[in-house]
């Protein structure tokens, strides 16, 4: 029997946890309020944090929030349901027929490295402005690492696991849902969780440089229009969107594999 | 059971050709690598022969089917699964509904001896724990034929004897036909009615001994000189196979 922790210990571990993560925010909190008090930050660059809450609630309220919330999840949700059903299929192939993964592996390592948002301009002027080069620049970046996880996930699975589950007759379905993909899921689920990471930064850029809507375009626009403390609570509610999207995601993955959690 | 299998695509076997009835224990020895394992996959319908064919109680074999359940050396628990979820997963693959299968899995957890570990996962049981959750899981859905490719290979000495017995107890209660493949000549004798010895490759089946000991067989049985009596005939039979004679032949 390896040491497994009791329920209390892993109770007053996650509190401890959770604690130490509060006082991490207020720790930041304080440092911010003490160097905007004081006047060593301008508050052209950070206002104070009770000046930035105040505009978050005025923000918050409004239709306009609304829609740019609403844009930016679309876009989000759409780019994250792209990059990663291709890059789980694609992954799949590439595991399946070694020879395709041989061949598409240093083109995935090249759409890697490269900086697909150089591509923004020329997708505006073919797609024009609106969600679509935003949702297809973020899905090749939720793409990439979801591919190459998903291989490695695959290919680590030993094989008397895959056997087994032929043994007693699974159909190719059941195969994939009851051994694959919980097999491979310690590996694919940080897979997604690192290009859904990349999809959501790539949104929020790709708003930012040219759309007419959405969370990135505001925090932008209310830049160039000085409404910092505005700007600030922008780049507030954009951490906490990806906050929320990070938590949802390991969700999911500890109801796949309750055992990791 | 019936088969005939000649000249895999690995031409690991020449030509084997050999039944098993209702009820019996049947081991199969040879040299590493002579094909045992794949033989026991071809009856499981994990491989298809390149000629000759399988036949169960009158069936030809095409593919894994519900009636044969193999329990592999490796250890073939699935993590994300507690011992209880690992043991219904054929039950569930076939449709078996939830209640029943947490009876039925329950029931084979007393049978394993593994009833108070059901909500454990296999990372905090021990190797002869995991195998007996293996072995759990292949009865579950209550096969006609069992078959086990080295099963406590990667278990040490004593656990293997201690699994070993447990596993003829298991098997006397159930009379399940078996086909278990070792290089144990010991196991063999100890859990088998009847040993067949494969040659080295191209394999073929040289030789089919009975063994007439009392059952239950308790592990004290390893010292009765009629044990040691049909091991030490297995191991002659064998010995060519391995030997240095046999490298050379083969080189």
């Amino acid at each position: 029997m390896t040491g497994a922790r009791t329920s209390m210990e892993l109770h007053e571990l996650a509190v401890t946890r959770w604690g130490l993560r509060a006082l991490a925010v207020v720790a930041l909190l304080g440092l911010a309020f003490a160097v905007t008090a004081d006047g060593t930050v301008s508050p052209l660059i950070l206002p104070s944090p009770d000046v930035i809450w105040d505009a978050l609630w005025e923000r918050i309220g409004t239709a306009e929030f609304r829609a740019d919330l609403w844009r930016t999840l679309r876009e989000i949700a759409a780019s994250s349901a792209i990059g990663v059903v291709a890059g789980v299929a694609v992954g799949i192939a590439s595991w399946r027929f070694p020879r395709f993964g041989a061949v598409l592996e240093p083109y995935l390592a090249a759409l890697y490295a490269m900086p697909t948002i150089a591509f923004y301009p020329i997708l505006l002027a073919v797609m024009g402005l609106g969600s679509g080069p935003i949702i297809l620049i973020a899905a090749v970046m939720v793409f990439v690492p979801v591919v190459l996880n998903t291989v490695i996930g695959l290919r680590g699975i030993r094989p008397v696991l895959i056997k087994m589950g032929r043994s007693v007759n699974c159909s190719s379905r059941q195969l994939f849902f009851k051994v694959l993909l919980p097999a491979s899921a310690p590996l694919v689920f940080p897979g997604i969780r690192l290009g859904v990471m990349y999809g959501v930064t790539s949104t929020i850029a790709t708003e930012f440089i040219l759309a007419d809507q959405g969370l990135g375009y505001r925090i932008n626009h209310d830049y160039d229009n000085f409404v910092i403390p505005r700007m600030w609570a922008g780049i507030v509610i954009v951490v906490l969107l990806a906050m929320a999207i990070m938590s949802a995601l390991s969700l999911v993955e500890r109801r796949i594999r309750s055992d990791l959690a | 059971m019936t088969f005939r299998a000649k000249g895999l695509v690995t031409e690991a076997i020449a030509s084997v050709t050999g039944t098993i009835d209702k009820g019996r224990f049947v081991s199969v020895i040879g040299p590493s690598g002579c094909g045992k394992s794949t033989l026991l996959d071809l009856v499981c319908g994990l491989q298809r022969p390149s000629s000759g064919r399988i036949v169960i109680d009158g069936d030809p074999v095409t593919g894994p089917r519900t009636d044969t359940a193999m329990v592999f050396q490796e250890d073939s628990t699935l993590p994300w699964r507690t011992v209880r979820e690992n043991v219904e997963f054929g039950l569930e693959v076939a449709g078996v509904g939830k209640a029943e299968r947490a009876e039925r899995a329950r029931e084979m957890l007393e049978v394993v001896g593994l009833a108070e570990f059901a909500d454990h996962r296999p990372r905090q049981l021990s190797g002869g724990m995991k195998q007996r959750v293996a072995i759990a899981r292949a009865l579950v859905t209550d096969p006609g034929i069992l078959l086990m490719d080295e099963p406590f290979g990667a278990l040490d000495q004593q656990t293997r004897l201690l699994v070993g017995a447990e596993l003829t107890r298991i098997w006397e209660r159930t009379h399940k036909r078996v086909m278990f493949v070792t290089h144990d000549i010991q196991e063999a004798v100890l859990l088998s009615d009847e040993v067949w010895v494969m040659s080295r490759r191209p394999s073929v089946i040289k030789a089919v001994r009975q063994i007439d000991l009392p059952r239950p067989r308790p592990a004290e049985i390893i010292g009765d000189p009629r044990f040691h009596a049909y091991t030490d005939d297995l191991w002659e039979l064998l010995r060519v196979e391995v030997g240095p004679a046999a490298e050379e032949s083969a080189a």
